[in-house]
Formats: C-alpha cells, sequence, structure tokens
C-alpha cells in the first residue's frame, strides 16, 4: 500500500557503511567463540571431574592439548569468516588503500 | 572460589600469578586467533605485490620514495578484495583490544589489583603537566583512553596486551630489548637512563643487563610507570621514575654514562626527536654513550615490507612512524654534537635498528 514502508523494507542501504555490519559480524564471531571455548572447557573439566561449578569453568586454564585443539579450531572458524567477506567482494570497486 | 589453575608458562618478564577469567582469555585469544587467521589473505597480497617489476624496482637507483610506492601498490591491489577485508578487520581488531583487556582486567579486580599495584607512587617524580607535549595527547597504537586511559593501564598493556597479543603476533620481543642493551659498547655502566620507559620493559633488560648500574627510568605515563615501579619492586630493583617527555626530562646535566631508548622515537615528531638526541647530549658525561634502537628505515627494508610498515603506520594510529623510518639519525646526532656515530641492524629485515654515538670528551673526543 502507498505510504507504507512495509512496501519498501530497506532502511540501512546507503546509510551504514560495510564495515559497521563486518564489525557487527565480527562482534558475533567473538562471542561465539567464547561460547565454543567455553563448551571445551565444560567437556574436558566434566570428562575429568564428573560434575563441575562455574568458577572451576571460569579458572580453568588450559593445558597445551586443549590450547593447541582450541587454537586450531579458532584459526579455521576465522578463516572461514574472514575468506567468505572477501570473496563476496565485487571486483572494480574504488577502495580505500 | 577454588584457587585458579596455574596457567601456560608466560612469555619472558611476564608474571605467572596472572589468570584472566575463561571469558576475558577467550575473547583475548580470539583477537590474536584473528590476525593469525589473515595469514591467507595476507600471503595472496603479497604474491600481488610482488609479481609486479614496478613495484620489485623500488628503492633501487631511483631512491625509497615511499609515497610512489604506495600508489604503485594501491594501483597493483585495485580490484582486489584481500588488503580491504585485512584492514577493516584490523580496525576492528584495534578498536576493541584495549576496552577487551579492561574488560578482563575488571572481571577478576579483587585477584589482579594486588599484582598491579605500586608499592611506593609517591616516590615516582612528575615534571608537571605544563610539560606535557602535544603529540601526547594522541592515542597511541589506538590505545583507547591513551596510556593513561585506566589507572591500571600499564598493568593490562604489558600483562594482558602483551601477552596474548602481540607476543603471539611478534614472537620474543623482549629478547630483541636484551640485544640492544647488550650492544652498548662499554661493561661497567654507573647510571644508565632509559627514554621513554613505559612498563620497564626495555629497562628490565638493561638492569639485569649492568647490574651496578643506578637506572633512571623516563615517561609521560604515569600509569606506565605505576607498573614499571612494580616491577622491579618484585625482582628486588629499585629505579628512579620521572614522569617527563624525554626531551625534557628535568633531570640534572652530565649525570649519566648511558643515556638510551628502545621503540621511543617513532612515537614522537621530527622537531621533538632532534630534542631529544639534544637531551641526551646535555644528559651525558663527557665519554658517555648513547643508544637509541627503532623502526628500520624504509630503504632497508624489501618493498613488500616497506608498504607494509607505511601501511600499518597509517592504519595503526602511528603518525610518526614514516617520518622515523625516514630521517637520518645518524645525521640528527652529529647535529647533536654527537661523535663517533655508527648504525647497526640488530635483526632480520634491519630491525632493531640501532644508532650509537658518543658525547666527546671535554676538549677533544
Amino acid at each position: 500500500m502507498p505510504g507504507f514502508a512495509a512496501d519498501h523494507p530497506v532502511y540501512l542501504d546507503g546509510s551504514v557503511p560495510m564495515d559497521g555490519l563486518f564489525n557487527a559480524l565480527l562482534e558475533v564471531a567473538s562471542e561465539v567463540w567464547v561460547l565454543r571455548d567455553r563448551f571445551a572447557v565444560l567437556e574436558q573439566l566434566l570428562r575429568e571431574r564428573g560434575s563441575v561449578t562455574r568458577d572451576d569453568i571460569d579458572l580453568f586454564q588450559p593445558g597445551p592439548e586443549l590450547r593447541e585443539r582450541l587454537a586450531a579450531e579458532r584459526r579455521a572458524f576465522l578463516e572461514r569468516v574472514l575468506e567468505s567477506v572477501a570473496a563476496a567482494t565485487p571486483p572494480g570497486q574504488e577502495r580505500a588503500r | 572460589m577454588p584457587a585458579p589453575q596455574q596457567g601456560p608458562a608466560v612469555p619472558d618478564g611476564m608474571n605467572p600469578a596472572v589468570v584472566l577469567d575463561q571469558r576475558g582469555r577467550a575473547e583475548l585469544e580470539f583477537l590474536a586467533g584473528m590476525r593469525a587467521a589473515l595469514t591467507p589473505l595476507r600471503a595472496r597480497v603479497r604474491a600481488r605485490i610482488e609479481s609486479s617489476p614496478q613495484i620489485a624496482a623500488w628503492g633501487g637507483d631511483d631512491g625509497a620514495d615511499i609515497e610512489s610506492l604506495r600508489e604503485a601498490v594501491a594501483a597493483e591491489l585495485d580490484g582486489t578484495p584481500e588488503q580491504d577485508v585485512i584492514g577493516a578487520a584490523l580496525r576492528w581488531n584495534r578498536q576493541v583490544l584495549t576496552p577487551r583487556a579492561v574488560d578482563a582486567f575488571h572481571a577478576r579486580r579483587d585477584a589482579l589489583e594486588p599484582l598491579a599495584t605500586a608499592p611506593d607512587p609517591d616516590a615516582i617524580a612528575d615534571r608537571g603537566d605544563e610539560t606535557v607535549p602535544r603529540y601526547w595527547r594522541y592515542e597511541f597504537h589506538g590505545t583507547r583512553g591513551g596510556w593513561d586511559g585506566h589507572e591500571h593501564m600499564g598493568f593490562v598493556h604489558h600483562e594482558l596486551v602483551y601477552r596474548y597479543l602481540l607476543v603471539p603476533a611478534f614472537g620474543d620481543i623482549f629478547a630483541q630489548r636484551a640485544a640492544v642493551a647488550d650492544r652498548a659498547p662499554r661493561e661497567d655502566y654507573e647510571s644508565i637512563c632509559d627514554l621513554g620507559c613505559g612498563t620497564g620493559q626495555y629497562t628490565l633488560k638493561l638492569a639485569e643487563r649492568y647490574p651496578a648500574a643506578r637506572i633512571t627510568g623516563v615517561d609521560l605515563s604515569m600509569a606506565s610507570l605505576r607498573y614499571a615501579q612494580r616491577r622491579a619492586a618484585d625482582r628486588g630493583m629499585d629505579w628512579r621514575l620521572v614522569r617527563a617527555p624525554a626531551e625534557d626530562t628535568g633531570l640534572p646535566d652530565g649525570g649519566h654514562d648511558l643515556v638510551t631508548s628502545f621503540i621511543l622515537l617513532h612515537e614522537i615528531p621530527p622537531h621533538a626527536i632532534e630534542k631529544v638526541f639534544a637531551e641526551a647530549f646535555r644528559l651525558l658525561r663527557p665519554g658517555g654513550d648513547l643508544v637509541f634502537s627503532d623502526v628500520a628505515p624504509y630503504r632497508l627494508r624489501g618493498p613488500y615490507q616497506a608498504w607494509l610498515d607505511d601501511w600499518d603506520a597509517e592504519n595503526g594510529h602511528e603518525p610518526w612512524w614514516r617520518p622515523a623510518a625516514r630521517i637520518d639519525l645518524a645525521a640528527v646526532a652529529e647535529a647533536a654534537g654527537f661523535t663517533e656515530v655508527r648504525q647497526e641492524a640488530l635483526g632480520p629485515g634491519s630491525y632493531p635498528w640501532v644508532t650509537l654515538a658518543r658525547r666527546p670528551q671535554e676538549g677533544g673526543t
């Protein structure tokens, strides 16, 4: 219906830089990572101790094996995020370099 | 609350009792992981730059004009996305780094504050706000709020940012400080002044290398000096610490036989660099030594590395890096009255780049 925004539900196009959306994506990715890390710690503690408290998780310091696994997973996760952005950028655009 | 498990071995010079909670640790590890995950994108950028014959010829007989290199690389990368994604990712990384580290500190403040507090902050001499230069108001490296943006910024930066971000990204950067301390030409220094000492990373290497010397550290950041005092005290050391600009320390004439600095000069404008050399000359006894280590000159870097240095400086809050990478420090030293001026590269890519000089004896050399 004319005069209603629902006919053209576009609010951000042109007014929000792509960088803003990219920053938001990285905020979400960081939060996902914190949760993945917390799950890995939780799983390890449950395997070792059977039950855990919140402080157990918060103050746990991963040993060498878990540290290496987390570093590899973190890197793979971030490479997927960053490469997907690079792959989607249209060619021939003027850039701020 | 249970005592935290002892964390992994910490880098040289850091406190192993500093343990973050899971969120703080994982957030900072995420930021370090992002830098590591940029490697494939960086490799493609590098391959593209190095495939250009025009860029490969940079720095030859035509000289090392960084503006023309930047233009040539921009043209070469036009239409490719990698450097844009790297830029956006690093921008976000720098933007959130200090706030994340401060949040991690606050999450365990009760446990960490006792490790961060200076034993005798009133003993730090203060030259006063009227001597603070304009360049100090800039947020160095994007450190949110500046080096004094938090009362424990020295602790936060040294124990958290260096440990979680900078050491993983750049390796054992404290060994570089030790190597520069070792290059000073004499063994028997009695009084050493470290200009731009920050939290005492280089100062500690000087103190370890020259245990008989009285150590003075000068910096503009009171938060950094407070943590430097704490780090010295934790090792049974006692340094004289002064909050002042390196070019106007207020210290007496001729009171030192070594005046030195590590990565101070690229943080200040060229006119201040000249004043720092003049101040070092004033602080030294006749026959005393100057050892200043800083960023490598662009002319000694390959085209890719020179381009990357300059791009990083522009995009990483380093307004004075380019002038520092082009200034002739040997000429500045000679103009300040120094003799026996020489320069040495101590590592790959001509970094650390060290300028050594001597204040001549009265009436001769």
